[in-house]
């Protein structure tokens, strides 16, 4: 930090004045103003944590007693062994590889195509702000809206579909599902790299691309060689951010499917739900949500190990 | 560059497709919220009402469910949001201006590792532990979860916003004797105001928006819009026209928000990685 020093003051002040500054109330000063925010969080992640961790040692099913039994660590083997969290795990690989791969590609595309596609000012934003509403929108909304659409009997997309040729699909079925939710997901997230490409975009100066220009280069050559390597960086969060929410994915998986038929579109947040709150094993939801809470500390750890290094 | 007509018709069918593929499903919503129950399950089904009815409006308006419903998201989303910017200001400030001394970048991570975690892993234990105290099913309840998540996420956008304050204001502030709080509420909080905005924003919608610790967490005394929609859209004959107009309004707020307020909100979603323009 860059001091400007007072011409006026007297040299004695310039000492003393910021001495005083620099005392009780700078170095508590801060400290309190931290509080709230580390003791609200601590007591509501610390105290679960623990609480979690205990449980996770037991069999303990409450709507059949209070009565819990030790089962030291059955329950991560349970976990570790069982076909239904391997299965989430697998979901949840279909859902970030699909699911966020297209809303990159498209969200990119999208970014690119309005910024330089698109002449007209008023336009450009109507579209962009039209594109963005879904990520606006209530989850658990665009879930229901996404869940009718999709009904098999009486869903539109089975009648539009039908219209040209190709036969209903039953789309919450085993085979579908999945993809199902899928698309829910991109119809809402796209709009998120989308934005990020949309602004690195118009930060980009404009010499560079008169230069390419007057070099000859294909528009093509442009976006693949000045415009993309540019908007790597931003473009590298945009993927992150979007890993890390999708992992939280919960909401219109609930409404479309609840993890159905059987265990086909369970993914790890709904699995630790149906084990807790449906089938009130405890133990086990408890052990899950010990596993999950670390998978998910652990990647964003090396992420942001990896990001640090790289800006370094 | 070159102006390949083709290029631009690839564009121009590339945008016209997405809108298209964006606006249905809010089509296909309002379009149902004005049909009665029996020509929801019509076949063929119908691209404007045949039969236009208001009916499903008149249960949002008049039905004991989905008003008290609005009301509780209302002061549920309210409240997590005056607290967590409130606590989130504080800390973003002091992060930004005295990092090493609060715990630097280390804390400051560690509260956005609490975002990124499924919501699942402290809903599953709040429950039973709001449940011991008689937390749950109750408004204070519910806002003390949202904290969870809403604080980290309130800090760690006030502490970009602060960044681009420049120091040098609060370095005269303290040359004419001012107290570290008094710098902060009189110099520095004026000016990150558009900052405030923008974080009340976003904490409000994703408050508005939350739906699983509203499920785990209420239902019977209290219950917000988003676990009310499940309830509705399951067994046989749901009325579809009633939950698409109770949805309508849900995505009412919303929505004037990022037509009004569409650049403060990049912000925060990208976590301060793209600036404001």
């Amino acid at each position: 930090m860059r001091v400007k020093q007072p011409l006026t003051l007297p040299a004695a002040a310039r000492v003393a004045r910021p001495r005083r500054a620099t005392g009780l109330n700078r170095s508590l000063g801060p400290r309190l103003m931290v509080a709230p925010a580390v003791i609200v969080v601590l007591a509501l992640t610390l105290f679960p944590m623990l609480w979690s961790l205990q449980k996770s040692f037991y069999a303990w099913f409450p709507s059949r007693g209070a009565t819990s039994t030790w089962v030291g660590l059955d329950n991560y083997l349970w976990v570790f062994t069982s076909e239904r969290f391997w299965n989430s795990m697998g979901n949840l690989a279909f859902l970030l590889f699909f699911g966020v791969g297209a809303q990159m590609v498209l969200g990119t595309a999208l970014a690119l195509a309005l910024y330089e596609g698109v002449g007209n000012a008023r336009l450009r934003v109507l579209l962009l702000t039209l594109f963005l509403l879904p990520m606006m929108m209530p989850p658990i909304v665009i879930g229901d809206l996404w869940a009718f659409i999709l009904t098999p009997q009486s869903g539109v997309l089975n009648f539009l579909l039908r219209q040209i040729g190709v036969p209903a699909q039953n789309w919450t079925g085993a085979e579908l599902g999945m993809l199902s939710i899928t698309i829910t997901d991109v119809w809402q997230w796209t709009a998120l790299p989308l934005v990020i490409a949309f602004s690195g975009r118009s930060s980009l100066p404009t010499s560079i691309y008169e230069a390419a220009r007057l070099d000859g280069a294909s528009r093509w050559f442009v976006t693949r060689r000045i415009t993309l390597p540019l908007l790597k960086d931003l473009l590298v969060i945009a993927l992150l951010l979007r890993l890390m929410d999708a992992y939280k994915f919960f909401d219109a998986a609930y409404i479309i499917t609840r993890g159905g038929p059987g265990t086909a579109t369970e993914l790890p947040g709904l699995l630790t739900y149906l084990v807790g709150f449906k089938d009130f094993d405890i133990g086990r939801a408890a052990a899950l949500t010990w596993v999950i809470g670390l998978i998910a500390v652990i990647v964003m750890q090396s992420l942001w190990n990896m990001l640090r290094t790289r800006r370094a | 560059m070159s102006r390949l007509p083709v290029g631009r018709w690839l564009v121009w069918a590339f945008l016209s497709v997405f809108t298209v593929l964006t606006l249905f499903p809010i089509y296909w919503a309002i379009n149902t919220s004005f049909k009665s129950p029996v020509e929801v399950y019509a076949q063929p089904p119908t691209f404007i009402p045949r039969d236009f009815t208001t009916a499903a409006y008149r249960w949002v308006l008049d039905g004991g469910k989905a008003m008290p419903a609005f009301r509780d998201s209302a002061i549920v989303s309210l409240s997590a949001t005056v607290l967590a910017v409130t606590i989130g200001t504080l800390a973003g400030y002091a992060f930004s201006r005295f990092g090493p001394q609060v715990g630097g970048d280390r804390l400051a991570f560690w509260l956005l590792t609490t975002r990124m975690t499924p919501p699942i892993v402290a809903a599953l234990p709040l429950f039973f532990l709001f449940q011991d105290i008689g937390l749950v099913d109750t408004y204070q309840g519910l806002i003390l979860a949202y904290l969870a998540f809403n604080v980290p996420l309130a800090t760690w956008m006030m502490r970009s916003f602060f960044n681009d304050v420049p120091r040098s204001y609060e370095e005269a502030a303290y040359l004419d004797g001012y107290s570290l709080f008094r710098t902060f509420y009189r110099v520095t909080l004026p000016l990150v105001m558009p900052g405030i905005v923008a974080t009340s924003i976003l904490v409000w919608i994703f408050s508005w928006n939350e739906f699983l610790l509203a499920l785990v967490l209420s239902g019977r005394e209290i219950s917000p819009f988003p676990p009310l929609l499940p309830t509705l859209a399951s067994g046989y004959q749901i009325q579809w026209n009633n939950i698409t107009a109770l949805s309508l309004f849900a995505v009412i707020p919303p929505v004037l928000i990022i037509v009004l307020f569409r650049q403060h909100l990049v912000r925060g979603l990208s976590l301060g990685a793209v600036a404001n323009r």
